[in-house]
Parts: structure tokens; sequence; C-alpha cells
């Protein structure tokens, strides 16, 4: 068995590859940015207690945790779409669908870090009459967010690994890029080692990141 | 468009023979990453020299590309070399292989929680390597990370809807299919959704309960 390997293709597919990378890069950021403030907010209603909509965001919580991103990408973009008219991208559509996702992940992570600042602070707050906003901005969350710094930064590697997800959906991001290199050339082999050497050092070198700001800030 | 429940009653049997498929899928596939990250895992932490490098760039690698680029790659790559699996058996490969990592490090985990004095007893008592690793070492060290592996065991079953892209006809793959055919999503991707609930969301549960009773034993 001889591999038949050409450093031509490779040289041919890596410019098509290194646009999908684009735009899987630009699919992390704004899906990590949605994960990050939306997970807040999540983890914000549901440890106020707030009658009715802490339960139904635990539910929803739940819900998105069991079952498959896949299963959501697709729900999203042609169910949503034929229900109710709305039309958005796929890029888009990919954006919101892993951010909300990711943010059912994230909210837990920002409810252990809230849970790790000590009752004192609470009671301190409510001894010098602080309103309950100027609690949470100015005495909690200042506390709990550095803390799960790490912990997002995992998250946000994880949402880099879905985003070929998206294909699905059409997107054109790095591993449909691949697959139409793929499909033209039927250069497989390089098309598809190409797709993963660039995954894999990114994850990696965001990985040893990760890793760094951990040993910065402690974990949790 | 409106929630059609004829169409939905309809459609179900050939939803449910899909989840058999990702249930099928899910079982061979935990069983090959359950044994090869075991395999991992101790040749890794023998330090058998060369392997244990190779072995930890095999981790290194699996975690760092995503499981839909392994997937592409074994189902288009492979039959340019002549090997042809067919799509279930590629997807379950596919499955065990990228698990077998996650698993590896759960293994070594629960390897390195083991006291050293278990270690030291059995040198002292001169235990041969094996028994040492199957009677003293693995049953203390498996216990303590079932849950673990149950939690990967989970998050398997859901990602096994991945396969669908390498057109193994689990559950997402027949609602896709039933939804091009008869231009209707809604009623059979929501189907598909609540399937993989009614199946995932009991069995965490059962894992967070198995986690609480084996905590509190040791």
């Amino acid at each position: 068995m001889t591999v038949d390997w050409s450093w031509h293709a490779v040289a041919e597919a890596f410019p098509l590859l290194l646009r999908g990378l684009v735009v899987t890069l630009e699919i992390t950021v704004l899906a990590a940015l949605l994960s990050y403030v939306l997970g807040l907010v999540f983890a914000v209603i549901r440890m106020s207690r707030i009658p009715v909509l802490s339960q139904l965001t635990f539910l929803f919580i739940e819900a998105v945790r069991s079952t498959p991103l896949l299963v959501q990408v697709f729900m999203f973009y042609y169910v949503l779409q034929s229900q109710t008219g709305i039309l958005l991208s796929a890029f888009l559509s990919g954006v919101i669908v892993i951010g909300v996702h990711y943010a059912c992940y994230t909210s837990e992570v920002y409810r252990a870090g809230i849970e790790a600042v000590p009752k004192g602070q609470w009671e301190a707050a409510t001894a010098l009459n602080l309103p309950r906003g100027r609690v949470w901005t100015s005495v909690i969350l200042p506390q709990a967010v550095p803390r799960v710094l790490p912990a997002l930064g995992n998250y946000t590697i994880a949402m880099f690994k879905e985003t070929p997800l998206l294909l699905g959906i059409g997107v054109l991001e790095m591993l449909n890029r691949a697959k139409e290199y793929g499909a033209e050339t039927f250069r497989v082999l390089e098309a598809y080692t190409l797709a993963g050497v660039f995954f894999l050092v990114i994850s990696y070198i965001a990985s040893v990141m990760v890793r760094r700001l951990e040993s910065r800030v402690g974990t949790l | 468009m409106t929630w059609d429940t004829d169409f939905a009653i309809s459609i179900l049997p050939r939803l449910l023979q899909g989840l058999w498929i990702t249930i099928q899928a899910t079982m061979a596939g935990i069983a090959i990453a359950l044994a090869l990250g075991l395999i991992v895992a101790v040749i890794r932490y023998m330090r058998v020299p060369v392997l244990s490098q190779v072995l930890g760039f095999y981790v290194l690698f699996v975690r760092g590309t995503p499981l839909l680029v392994q997937a592409y790659a074994a189902f288009f790559i492979l039959p340019t070399f002549g090997i042809v699996l067919g799509p279930l058996l590629t997807g379950i490969i596919v499955l065990g292989v990228n698990y077998s990592a996650y698993t590896a490090e759960v293994y070594r985990s629960g390897i390195e929680d083991v006291a050293k004095g278990q270690w030291e007893a059995a040198t002292a008592l001169s235990l041969p390597a094996r028994p040492t690793w199957t009677r003293i070492v693995l049953p203390q060290a498996v216990r303590s990370i079932v849950p673990m592996l149950g939690n990967y065991w989970i998050q398997m079953f859901k990602d096994s809807a991945i396969l669908s892209a390498i057109t193994v006809s689990e559950l997402l793959y027949v609602g896709q299919t039933i939804g091009a055919d008869q231009y209707r999503y809604l009623e059979p991707l929501t189907i598909v959704g609540v399937l993989f609930l009614a199946v995932s969301y009991p069995a965490a549960v059962l894992i967070r309960r198995l986690e609480r009773r084996l905590a509190i034993s040791r």
C-alpha cells in the first residue's frame, strides 16, 4: 500500500482552507461572546429565584444539554424558518445555535463561580443596604468572573471544534472547504489532513494558553 | 404550518428504527472506547519507551480535532486505500476511537488516584505485574471513575447524531430524510429532539444518583 501524497494539492488547498478558517474563527468568536453574556444572564436568573422564570430557565438549560447540537442546528434552521417565516442566514443561525447551546454550559460555570464567593460577601452587602443590582455588579461578579475564565476558555475551544457541524446547513467553514476541494479534485487525503492539522494546531495552542491562565487565576 | 399529529404518528416507526441504530452505534462505540482507552492509559502509565510517546500524541491528536473531521477523514480517505467498511461500521470505529482518547484520560486519573501504598504492598508481596493491575490497581481505579465514564457514554449518544453526515441511518438522518422528502421538518425534527431527550435525560439522572452513591460509600 503506497500513500499517494501530493504537495501540489496541499499548496492548492491551503488558501481555500484559510478562507474557511476565517469563517470558522468568526463563528467561534461571535458564538463565544454570545455564550459568555447569555450564560451569565441564565446563571443570575436561576440564582435570583424569580418565580416561573427561574424554573423555565432551568428546564430550557436541561433540554438543550440533553439533545445533540446538530439536532438543534437543523431544528433552528429549518423549523424556525418554516414556522415563523424569519429568514436568517446559515452563518447567523449557526452563531446563534452554538452560542445559545454553550450558554447552557457556561451558565453552570458561572453558577459554580458565584457559589464560590463566600457567603459573608452577600451578608456584608445586605448589611450595607446595597441595592440588589449593585450587589451583583460591584461585589459578587467581580469576584466570581476571574475564577471562571479558564473554564470559559475550555468551552471556547470546544465551540471551535463544533463549528464543522454547520456544514450541514451550508456554512462555508473550513471542513466544508476541504470537502469542496476533495470533491473537485479527488485529493481527499490532502484536503482532510490539512483541515485536521489546522484544527489541531489552533486548539493545541489555545489549550496551552488556557492552562497558563489557569495557573495564574487558579481553578474553581 | 401547524403541527400534524397524524403525520407525526405515521413517521414514528421509522424514527424509532433510527433510534435503534443510534443505540446500537453508541453501545458498540462505548465498548471500543472503554477497551481501547484502558489499553492506552495502562501503556502510557507504564512509560513504555516510544509507544507511550506515540500514544501521548494519539490522545492529543484525537482530542485536538473535531469528531466530524475525523468521521469525514475515515469515510472519504479509507476507501482510497481500498478499505471499504460501510457507513455504520466506519461511524462506530470513529466514535470508539474518538472517545478512547477521552476515556484514556479518565482511566489515568483513576489509576493515579490509587494510593501509592497499594503499589508498594504489591511489590513487597512480589506480585507479578499482571495481577497487580487486574486484582489491585484497576478494581480500585475503575470504581471512582464509573460516573465519569457514564457521562462520556451519554455524550457519545448525543454525538452519534454527527454520523448522519456520513449517511449512517441513525435517528437524525432518518428525521432529515423524512423532512426533505415531505417538505415538513417540524414533526420529524421535533420527534428526533424528544427521543434524544427521552434517552439522555433519564440516563443523566441515573448517573448523578450513581455518583452520589459511590461518593458516600468511599
